[in-house]
Order: C-alpha cells, then structure tokens, then sequence
C-alpha cells in the first residue's frame, strides 16, 4: 500500500504532466504550418550560421562542476548533523567538534583553489 | 486509505494546482504594469479593465502561433526541455504547508498535500530539478546562443546551490526537523527571521540566482545573447519555459514564508480585524484556518512583489562578478552562520 502522501507527489506529477504535454498537444493542433527552409534554420542574427555550435568551452565551466560535487557532498553531510546537533549537545562538545574539523578539512581546499585563482573568472 | 482520503487528496491537488496556474497569468499581469509604473510607462492597458485579460490574450496568442522546431535542432529533446522545466517547478509546491487544518465533513483535512517528513530535502531536490529543462534546450537547440546560455545557466545554477544549502543548514539546527508543518508550529511565537537572518539574506539572494532573475538572469542576458537557452523556441513551448520560472518563483517564495516568516502563523493584528468584522476564530474554526491561507497568501505576495520589484530596480551582474560573489562572498557568510548558530546554540542563546 502506497502511503498517502508519496501518492499525493504522483498524482502532482501526473497533473503536472497531463498538463505540459496537453498543452504543447493543443498548439500543436491550433497553430498554423508552413514551415519554410529560411524560418527553420538556426537563429544567428540573420547571417547563415557558421561553423558547429558544439563547440570546445571554457575549462572553467567544467571544474566548477567539480568544486559543485565537492562542496555539495559537504552540504549533504551537514544536513543529517544539522537535524540532530540541538538534541546531542547535552551529551558533549564532541558532536560539534567532529563536524567542525570536517568542515575545516573543506576550509583547507577552498583557500587552495581560491590562492590557485580557479575561482577568478577574469584570468 | 478509504474513497473519501482518496477523494479530498484529488480535490486538494486540483485545486492547488489550479491556484498555482492562475496565479501565473495575474503575475505576469502584476510584474508587466508593476515594471510600467517603476519606469514611468503605461504598460499594457487596453485588453479588459486596466489590461487584466493581456494574459489570457496571450494565451490565446500562444496556443495559436505556429510551433516550428529548427532542422538543426534535436527532433526528441527540443520538445522535451520545456516540459522537464515545467514538471518540476509545478511538482515542487506539493510540500508547502499552507495553512493548520480546517474540519469539513466531519473530517480534519491538512492543509498541505503531501506532509512529507523530508519536506525541505524534496523542495530543495525538486527545485534543483529545473536545470535538466535549461541544459536540454541549450543542447538540443544546437544554437550558439543557446548552448552559451544553457551553459551559463548551469554554472551559475550549481554555484548558488551551494550557497543555497549551506543557508539551509542554520535553519535546520534551530528547528531540528525537515517537515515543513513542523517547522511552522514552532514558529508560533516568533518568526524564524529573529533568529536566523544571515540565513535569510543569504538564502534569499541565492533563490534569486535559482530562479535566474534579474539581477542574475544572465542564462538569458538579452543584450549579449539574444534570449539563451530559448532563443529557438516559440508558441507554448516558450510558454512552458516562461511559466515554469513563474512557478519557481511561487515555490520559492513561499518556502521563504515558511522557513523564516512563519508559513501560515497569522499576520499580527488580523485576528482582532477578523473579529470586528465578525469571523469566528475560535481555535479548529473554518474562519481561522481561512485567515492562516489569507495570511499566507498575504506573505507570498509580498516575497512576489519583491521579486518583481528588483527586477526593474538592479542591473545585470557581470558574469566574473557573478560568480566571485557566489563563491567568495555567499558560501564563506553562509557557513559562517553555520558556526555562529552552533555557538548560540552551545550557549544556549536559541
């Protein structure tokens, strides 16, 4: 048996989805078709489109993907200890003390790749 | 669960459903004359009584136009992005208190419709969801525009997440609980911006970056990129991308009532206004729980009207100034606050 409220996220799915696709259904079926080869090429400011636009990025895209997993991890570990910290104080400063070596493990990398200038997006 | 659960949960997600969706159009009629007025502009004023039914002629105007999907671009993920963009920002609202319970048939109905006891955590996985709709058009466009706005988008996206966990975290130490509903009954008496407003700014500032509003809608930045990620997408599938920023701002407006400005506790002095006009609002009665909806609805209006209101108010950031403020300045003042809640709580302040 499904308890109520994980159905309850379905069937806002559900809705959400009847929704989306019904309406892109009904401008499919309501506007107009006359396609045209100039109307369907790539948008670039009028001039034919020159060369692919998948192109190679800037390295910078790519490793703030990688701080993102490094740091979002931390977050996701901190959320468990957040729950939990106001009940466990009374048990000893060990509860804290624990978390924050943890996140001054996190601190060390963070001014390593801020000295390193990963963060500056000018160089 | 018997026929009757089953019918009123139906009921609820229909309803809130369509309260959501009609609070787009209004919205957008809101945030088009608002920014008239801000600029000394008429804005759109000749569609019903003061322009009130633009929206719905854009509607019309929307369903009507013709739905072209490029040659270039991808035949099954063109379609596909506005819908992964929509889906999640109409799903995230599920969790949101909106007001106590009200007894209607004999029967004590949350006003909520899913009480999930890992609220935040499906707000915040949910909410984060949207990118995949941002990345996909970007991509499936294969549009230069595009793909540098999709780009744009999911690197300033994933750097204010950051942020916007990390301000999080103080919040969930005072409260010590992830439901929503929880979260509001100990707000009672006293809003949770008293004791966590680092948490607030930072939280609100880096919802700003996620719902890529102006001061930070550089994934679109018109000036340099034409539209970004939708620059190839007309009729309703533009319709789509625009309603689910809409959305965004809704359910982020409104976790921003419940995490710091009380969710549904009532607005000070409503509840004598209620009786002089004559509401009953003894406790469990159908007039309170229609004032906690009133007030909650009061308070998103507001976190909406801001949204609006800094929109015509700031300029553009600049993207290097974007992205050292969120990882300079945002993450180390949020996990500051992380430390300074651990003291106040260590010492017993909070």
């Amino acid at each position: 048996m499904i308890p109520i409220n994980h159905l309850a996220v379905f069937m806002m799915l559900g809705f959400a989805l009847i929704l989306g696709l019904g309406l892109l259904g009904l401008s499919a079926l309501l506007g107009r078709v006359k396609p045209d080869p100039r109307k369907l090429s790539t948008y670039e400011c009028g001039v034919p489109p020159s060369g692919s636009p998948r192109n190679r990025y800037s390295i910078k895209f790519y490793l703030i993907a990688i701080f993102f997993l490094i740091f979002d991890i931390e977050i996701a570990f901190l959320f468990p200890w957040a729950l939990i910290v106001k009940s466990q104080i009374p048990l000893g400063p060990m509860v804290i003390g624990e978390m924050f070596l943890f996140i001054a493990l996190l601190l060390v990398g963070y001014f390593y790749i801020w000295k390193k200038g990963a963060l500056d997006w000018n160089s | 669960m018997t026929l009757l659960d089953f019918t009123i949960l139906a009921a609820k997600v229909v309803l809130v459903m369509s309260v959501l969706l009609s609070t787009v159009p209004i919205l957008v009629w809101v945030e088009r004359r608002g920014s008239a007025f801000i600029q000394d502009r008429l804005g759109p004023n000749l569609v019903g009584p003061f322009g009130l039914l633009q929206p719905l002629a854009d509607v019309v105007k929307f369903l009507f136009k013709e739905d072209p999907i490029p040659i270039a671009a991808h035949r099954f993920l063109f379609p596909l992005a506005p819908l992964c963009s929509l889906v999640p920002a109409a799903v995230t609202f599920a969790a949101i208190p909106f007001g106590d319970t009200i007894d209607l048939w004999g029967k004590t109905i949350t006003l909520q419709i899913a009480d999930i006891n890992v609220g935040l955590l499906y707000i915040v996985a949910f909410g984060s969801l949207g990118i995949y709709g941002i990345l996909l058009a970007g991509w499936s466009s294969n549009n230069k525009y595009s793909i540098l706005g999709a780009l744009r988008s999911s690197a300033q996206m994933i750097s204010y997440e950051v942020a916007l966990g990390a301000s999080l975290i103080g919040p969930l130490m005072v409260y010590g609980t992830f439901s929503l509903r929880e979260m509001v009954h100990l707000q009672a008496s006293h809003w949770g911006i008293l004791l966590q407003p680092v948490a607030f700014i930072t939280f609100f500032i880096s919802a700003f970056a996620e719902c890529n509003r102006l001061p930070f809608d550089l994934p679109e930045g018109e000036a340099e990129l034409v539209a970004g990620f939708h620059t190839e997408y007309g009729s309703m599938k533009f319709a789509l991308f625009f309603m689910a920023e809409y959305l965004h701002m809704i359910t982020i407006s409104a976790l921003t009532v419940t995490l710091f400005f009380g969710g549904w506790q009532l607005i000070p002095g409503l509840v004598p206004l209620a009786q002089w006009i004559g509401v009953a609002t003894y406790p469990t009665s159908i007039g309170l729980s229609l004032l906690q909806v009133f007030s909650f609805t009061l308070k998103i209006g507001f976190f909406l009207w801001l949204f609006i209101w800094i929109r015509w108010t700031f300029p553009r950031f600049r993207y290097d100034q974007l992205m050292s403020f969120g990882w300079k300045i945002l993450i180390p003042v949020a996990l500051g606050n992380i430390f300074l809640t651990t003291l106040a709580i260590y010492l017993k302040w909070i």
